[in-house]
C-alpha cells in the first residue's frame, strides 16, 4: 500500500465518497465509485478514474489515514488467498469466488507461477496416519558470517541438502534454524555429525527431536473440529 | 384437565416447520442449506477468554443492564461505526440475543390493539412477538422483481390510528435483502411525520457484501424514534452464547429493563465477558469470514440461477433466497421433495409469510464443497421436476 492525498465528499461523517486524489505527485480525477466496503478498521473504495484507471483507496479510521492500491495487486492477492487455502480450486471456480474474469485469473496465476509467487502446488500429507516412521529433528546451528556474503552461503550450503526440510536465519542465540527429517534417530544424527556440524562456519548444533506434531502451516493435524450445529434452524 | 395452555397462544400458529425438522432428523447424509448461524466456531481468542473469566470466578449474576465495560464497549462501537452517541448508564441493555431484545422492545411499547408494520416475508418470529404483546401485525407485500425491497409508501398506505411502529430488519433474514441509505431515510420521513417508533433489528450488520450497512438510528433525527437492536450471534460466530443488545432512549430503554429484570435478570456472564473480547479483538475475525460468506454467496448464487432457480444477488445476512417456480411446488412440497430425493435440506419460503411461497431460503454458511454437491443435487432435482 502506498501514501496517497485524497479529497472526499463529507456529508454526515468524514469521508462518504472518495473524489480526486494525488498519488506520484499525479492528480487523479474520481469519475466512479465502483464498490465500497468495510475491512476490518477500514472502509475501501474501488474507484475508477477519469483515464480509465481502477484503484483501491483505503481509509484507516483509526489512524485516520489514507492508502492506495493498484487494482492488479489487490486481484492477485484475491487469487493466491484462495489457492493458498486450497490449491486444487480450479481458475473457474476462482472466477467465481471473486468476481474475476476467467481470462483473468488464468493469467494471474500464470504470472504468479512465471515468478515463483506460487512456488509450488503440493499435498500436506499426515504421515504418521500411515504409521510410516519418521524422525523430524529441529537443528540449532550457530555460524559465523562470513565476509560479503554474511550467513548467505553458508545457509546455502546448508539447506541444499535433501535433508534438509526447512531452514530459517533467526534472531536470539543463535543463527539457523534448521528442520530435518530421516527415517531413524541414527539417521538423523549421522547427518548432523558428518554433514552439518563440520562445516566451515559452524559453530555448534544443538539437536531437539521432535515427539509430536500438533499443528502445521496453520493445520491441525490430528483431530478436525465436527459440526454440532441443528441442521435447520431459523 | 381442560384448557391447560394459556387461549394467548390460540392466536400463535404453531410452526408448520417442525413436521419438516422431524423429517430431517430421520435422514442420513443430508448437506444442510436449512442453518441459520454460521459454520465458524467461536474464533478461539473468544473462547480463551471466557474460560480465562470461568477460571477467575466470574460465575455470578451482572447488574440488569449488563456489564458497564461491555456497555461501554459497546458505545464505543456504535460510535466508531455509525457516529452514535448511546449513554452506557442508561440507553444501552444487554439482552439475551436479539430474541429477547425484540420480545423486550414489543412489550415495552404495544398496547393492546396497536399495530405494527412489517414486511411480508419476514424472521419468523416477528409476527408472533408483536401478537404475544397484544399488538396486531400488519403485512406489507414485497416481491423479488424489487429484491424484497421494503417502500416507504407502501408502509405509508398502511398507516391507521393504531399503527405504533415499524418493525424492520436490514440485512432481511430470509432473503439477504440490504436497504441502501436514501431507501431507509425515506421510511425514516414516513416514521417521523407520523410520529412512529422503529424498531430495527442489524443481527446482520456486519455480514454485508459490496456495501456498507446504514444503521437506522443514524439516520438524521432518527435515534430519539429507534430501538436498536443488535447482537453477537452472526458476526463472531456466537449463536450459542445468546448475548445481544438494544440500544434507545433512555426512557425506553428503563422501560425494557423494567421487564428484562424480572423476566430474564441478566444476560450470562460468561456469555458477556466473551462478548467484551469480541468487540476489542474480534475484528480481523470479522473481516475474514465475510470475506468467506461472500465468495460462497458468489458462487451459490451462480449456481441457483444456472439450474434456473432464479435469484437477485442478496448482499447481506447469509441466505439466497431463490424462486422455485420453474418446478410448479410450493415451497413446502419442493423442500420435501428435495430432502427425500436428493438430500438437500432448505427452508420453504412460506415460514416467512405468505409472499415467501414460491421460494426457499438456502443458507450459504456452508463449506464451499457443500454448496457445490449441494447445487449438483439441485440441479438434478429441477431438471427432473420441470413444470410441464
Amino acid at each position: 500500500m502506498k501514501e496517497v492525498q485524497v479529497q472526499c465528499y463529507s456529508g454526515r461523517t468524514y469521508a462518504e465518497r472518495p473524489t480526486s486524489f494525488v498519488w506520484q505527485g499525479v492528480f487523479y480525477k474520481v469519475e466512479k465509485v465502483e464498490r465500497e466496503w468495510r475491512e476490518p478498521g477500514e472502509r475501501r473504495f474501488r474507484v475508477c478514474t477519469e483515464d480509465n484507471k481502477s484503484f483501491e483507496l483505503c481509509y484507516n479510521e483509526q489512524k485516520d489515514e489514507w492508502s492506495l492500491i493498484e487494482l492488479k495487486g489487490v486481484e492477485m492477492k484475491k487469487i493466491l488467498e484462495i489457492l493458498e487455502k486450497d490449491a486444487r480450486t480450479t481458475p473457474e471456480q476462482i472466477s467465481t469466488m471473486t468476481g474475476i474474469s476467467l481470462a483473468e485469473v488464468k493469467k494471474a496465476i500464470e504470472e504468479a507461477e512465471r515468478e515463483r509467487t506460487i512456488v509450488k502446488y503440493k499435498a500436506m500429507i499426515n504421515w504418521q496416519r500411515l504409521g510410516e516412521e519418521q524422525v523430524w529433528a529441529l537443528i540449532e546451528v550457530r555460524i559465523q558470517p562470513q565476509r560479503e556474503v554474511g550467513f548467505d552461503a553458508i545457509a546455502e550450503r546448508i539447506y541444499r541438502f535433501p535433508q534438509v526440510r526447512s531452514a530459517y536465519l533467526i534472531s536470539g542465540t543463535y543463527d539457523l534454524a534448521v528442520l530435518v527429517v530421516g527415517k531413524t534417530m541414527q539417521e538423523v544424527a549421522a547427518f548432523v555429525a558428518q554433514k552439518l556440524a563440520p562445516l566451515e562456519g559452524v559453530q555448534g548444533t544443538v539437536t531437539h527431536f521432535l515427539l509430536k506434531r500438533y499443528k502445521e502451516d496453520g493445520e491441525i493435524l490430528e483431530r478436525r473440529e465436527e459440526a454440532k450445529r441443528l441442521p435447520l434452524t431459523l | 384437565m381442560k384448557n391447560l395452555i394459556s387461549q394467548r397462544l390460540d392466536q400463535i400458529p404453531s410452526s408448520g416447520i417442525r413436521r419438516f425438522f422431524d423429517l430431517l432428523s430421520s435422514i442420513e447424509g443430508v448437506i444442510s442449506l436449512g442453518v441459520g448461524e454460521p459454520d465458524f466456531v467461536t474464533p478461539w481468542h473468544i473462547r480463551e477468554a471466557a474460560i480465562h473469566s470461568l477460571e477467575k470466578g466470574y460465575t455470578m449474576y451482572t447488574s440488569n443492564s449488563g456489564l458497564l465495560e461491555l456497555r461501554q464497549e459497546l458505545a464505543r462501537y456504535l460510535k466508531a461505526a455509525y457516529y452514535l452517541d448511546y449513554d452506557p448508564y442508561g440507553e444501552l441493555l444487554i439482552t439475551n440475543g436479539v430474541s429477547e431484545g425484540l420480545d423486550l422492545a414489543m412489550r415495552a411499547i404495544l398496547n393492546p390493539g396497536d399495530e405494527v408494520i412489517l414486511s411480508d416475508p419476514c424472521y419468523v418470529a416477528y409476527p408472533p412477538c408483536v401478537l404475544f404483546s397484544g399488538g396486531v401485525p400488519v403485512w406489507v407485500p414485497t416481491n423479488p422483481e424489487d429484491h424484497f425491497k421494503l417502500h416507504a409508501s407502501d408502509i405509508e398506505a398502511r398507516i391507521t390510528d393504531q399503527t405504533k411502529a415499524i418493525l424492520i430488519g436490514y440485512p432481511a433474514n430470509p432473503t439477504g435483502a440490504v436497504m441502501s441509505r436514501e431507501e431507509l431515510a425515506q421510511i425514516a420521513d414516513v416514521a417521523r411525520q407520523h410520529n412512529l417508533l422503529v424498531v430495527s433489528d442489524e443481527i446482520y450488520s456486519r455480514l454485508v457484501y459490496e456495501t456498507l450497512h446504514t444503521c437506522f438510528a443514524s439516520l438524521p433525527g432518527m435515534k430519539e424514534h429507534t430501538i436498536l437492536l443488535g447482537g453477537f450471534s452472526k458476526a463472531y460466530a456466537m449463536t450459542g452464547w445468546r448475548i445481544g443488545y438494544a440500544a434507545a432512549s433512555a426512557e425506553i430503554i428503563q422501560a425494557m429493563t423494567r421487564i428484562h429484570q424480572y423476566t430474564a435478570l441478566c444476560s450470562p456472564i460468561m456469555g458477556q465477558m466473551a462478548a467484551i473480547e469480541a468487540l476489542k479483538e474480534g475484528e480481523e475475525e470479522v473481516g475474514q469470514m465475510v470475506k468467506e460468506y461472500d465468495q460462497r454467496r458468489r458462487v451459490i448464487v451462480k449456481g441457483l440461477n444456472q439450474i434456473g432457480l432464479t435469484c437477485f444477488e442478496p448482499k447481506g445476512a447469509f441466505y439466497a433466497f431463490p424462486s422455485i417456480s420453474i418446478t410448479g411446488l410450493s415451497s413446502e412440497e419442493f423442500a420435501e421433495r428435495l430432502l427425500l430425493e436428493e438430500r438437500v435440506a432448505a427452508v420453504p419460503g412460506s415460514a416467512f409469510g405468505q409472499c415467501g411461497e414460491g421460494h426457499v431460503r438456502c443458507c450459504y454458511a456452508t463449506s464451499l464443497g457443500d454448496i457445490e454437491e449441494a447445487l449438483r443435487r439441485m440441479g438434478r432435482f429441477v431438471g427432473g421436476h420441470k413444470h410441464k
